[in-house]
């Protein structure tokens, strides 16, 4: 529970309606819109897209700026026995909590393929661990900057790499997907780690004053 | 004397910039008031203090003890206000609370509501950090940190942003912490409102250019430094003697040491207690760099 109220301590209202109820009912409408449309493929594409995009330009409410060179810093935080404890379980939530809109996403996506054309779920866990992986990249990326346009330009960068890791998985023969699968879980834990790390360091870094000499 | 803080070397060097003191002692169960010109250091000297800039050479030791603000227990005891932009913008009152509630182990929610209440802070839901005046945000902060047990206050600029009404509130607030354990709790705080807060001040630091110049309580202060009043002729011949002088066709008045006095001889000049203001005008004049 303390977990959950460290990384909640960053969100605003706004936020958390955007992100933790939009975007997952955002999904959900958009399935229900493409099977009155009738289109048998294409969605999966759409959530892929819309969910690496959101996330990423979302991320402005929360940590944007957090890797920059005269960072984020939170002197709150600071003058606070575990306030170096909140921001890790706030940054470890934040990715938590992404993964889970994703399994959500994609997984709710898939249960209505699957109700209309039989389809399995061979694949659902890749397509998870691909919104993810690019999410995080972006996050990465993203969190060295304050700038709104190199932002928008980041979470561009991430939709094109996630379209194409999607279109990868997908034409993966079934007997490959574990392999696939478990290249995917080992980037994405590799990144996870990689944005924890630099933000925490960067963090700490701002315990300094940069023009010191 | 106890000394709630005590720092030897503390030097921290920017571009252009060096806080360089030898000696730092803050008295243990007083009101230690900071005061400088603008770019003097306090609010770095706070920042040190406050465990918020680690980057400095040097040792500073809390509570009369030997640890550091990473010692044990040491960051619960101290309490700090910072600029207005200390809390995140989107937070609302409630979070505020939240926030307290998760990062400070004391920190009492019944207390902090009480206080928003008492010190009229727009307690409507969804009212955002952002969208408080200045001065709402300042006692948002006074509130928070004041529902914590704590020994020691680092306060910077409290009084900046408030009204008139609500500076003579903070006094009363500041003896209040004070008074409740006797002896045992202190604070330190910078401001530029040195005759506002003059009533609950019972030490004083000038700083000057990263170095403390004068020190002392406002009593030995008030010893050292005496408010002088003089006729419109000895103006030119008190001016090396005087740390400074106003005057106009009917006379001057000026600050200068107390043993100084005897340089006045024959000036025929009235002799007052001058102010904690005064005196710290008196004392950054003496070491400032503003050309007058």
């Amino acid at each position: 529970m303390k977990k959950i109220n460290a990384y909640l301590l960053f969100t605003g209202w706004r936020y958390r309606l955007g992100i933790f109820l939009g975007i997952p009912a955002a999904v959900l409408a958009g399935g229900f819109f493409w099977r009155c449309l009738e289109v048998e493929t294409g969605f999966g594409y759409l959530v892929v897209m819309g969910i690496i995009f959101a996330e990423t330009v979302a991320d402005r409410g929360i940590f944007s700026g957090i890797q920059t060179h005269r960072g984020y810093r939170l002197d709150f935080l600071k003058t606070s026995p575990v306030g170096q404890e909140i921001l890790f379980q706030g940054l470890c939530g934040d990715l938590a909590r992404r993964l889970l809109t994703a399994a959500v996403c994609v997984g709710g996506g898939r249960a209505a393929q699957i109700l209309d054309t039989g389809e399995g779920w061979a694949g659902c866990l890749g397509t998870v661990l691909t919104v993810y992986f690019a999410e995080a990249l972006g996050l990465f990326i993203s969190r060295f900057t304050r700038s709104a346009i190199l932002c928008l330009y980041t979470a561009y960068g991430c939709v094109a790499a996630g379209m194409i890791l999607y279109t990868l998985i997908r034409n993966i023969a079934p007997p490959w997907l574990w392999a696939a699968d478990t290249a995917l879980g080992l980037a994405a834990a590799a990144v996870s780690a990689l944005v924890v790390r630099t933000g925490m360091k960067r963090w700490r870094g701002t315990y300094s004053d940069t023009d010191c000499l | 004397m106890d000394y709630v803080i005590t720092g030897e070397n503390i030097r921290k060097k920017f571009r252009g910039f060096l806080l360089d003191i030898p000696r730092l002692q803050i008295p243990r169960g007083f009101a230690t008031a900071l005061v400088g010109e603008n770019g003097a250091g306090k609010s770095t000297l706070l920042n040190l203090l406050a465990g918020i800039r680690l980057d400095y050479h040097g040792q500073i030791r809390y509570f009369a003890g030997n640890e550091g603000i990473d010692g044990d227990g040491v960051r619960e005891r101290v309490g700090y206000t910072g600029p207005g932009s200390y809390y995140l913008p989107h937070w609302t009152i409630k979070q505020v609370e939240d926030a307290n509630r998760l990062l400070f182990r004391t920190f009492r929610q019944e207390d902090y509501r009480n206080l928003c209440r008492d010190l009229a802070i727009p307690m409507d839901a969804g009212r955002e950090a952002r969208n408080l005046s200045d001065g709402n945000r300042m006692k948002l902060m006074l509130a928070a940190v004041l529902s914590r047990e704590t020994e020691l206050l680092l306060l910077d600029e409290p009084a900046s942003p408030l009204d008139p009404l609500m500076r003579d509130r903070l006094c009363d607030m500041i003896r209040e912490y004070l008074a409740s354990r006797e002896g045992e709790r202190s604070v330190f705080f910078s401001t530029h409102n040195v005759a506002d807060m003059e009533n609950v001040t019972d030490y004083c630091m000038i700083m000057e250019q990263g170095r403390i110049v004068e020190q002392g309580s406002v009593e030995d202060l008030k010893e050292k430094y005496v408010l002088v009043k003089g006729e419109a002729e000895y103006t030119d011949k008190a001016r090396s003697i005087l740390l400074t002088q106003t005057g106009n066709r009917y006379g001057f008045e000026g600050i200068c040491l107390a043993e100084k006095l005897d340089e006045l001889a024959g000036m025929n000049v009235a002799v007052e207690n001058p102010t904690l203001s005064q005196i710290c005008v008196a004392v950054m004049k003496a070491h400032s760099q503003l050309r007058f």
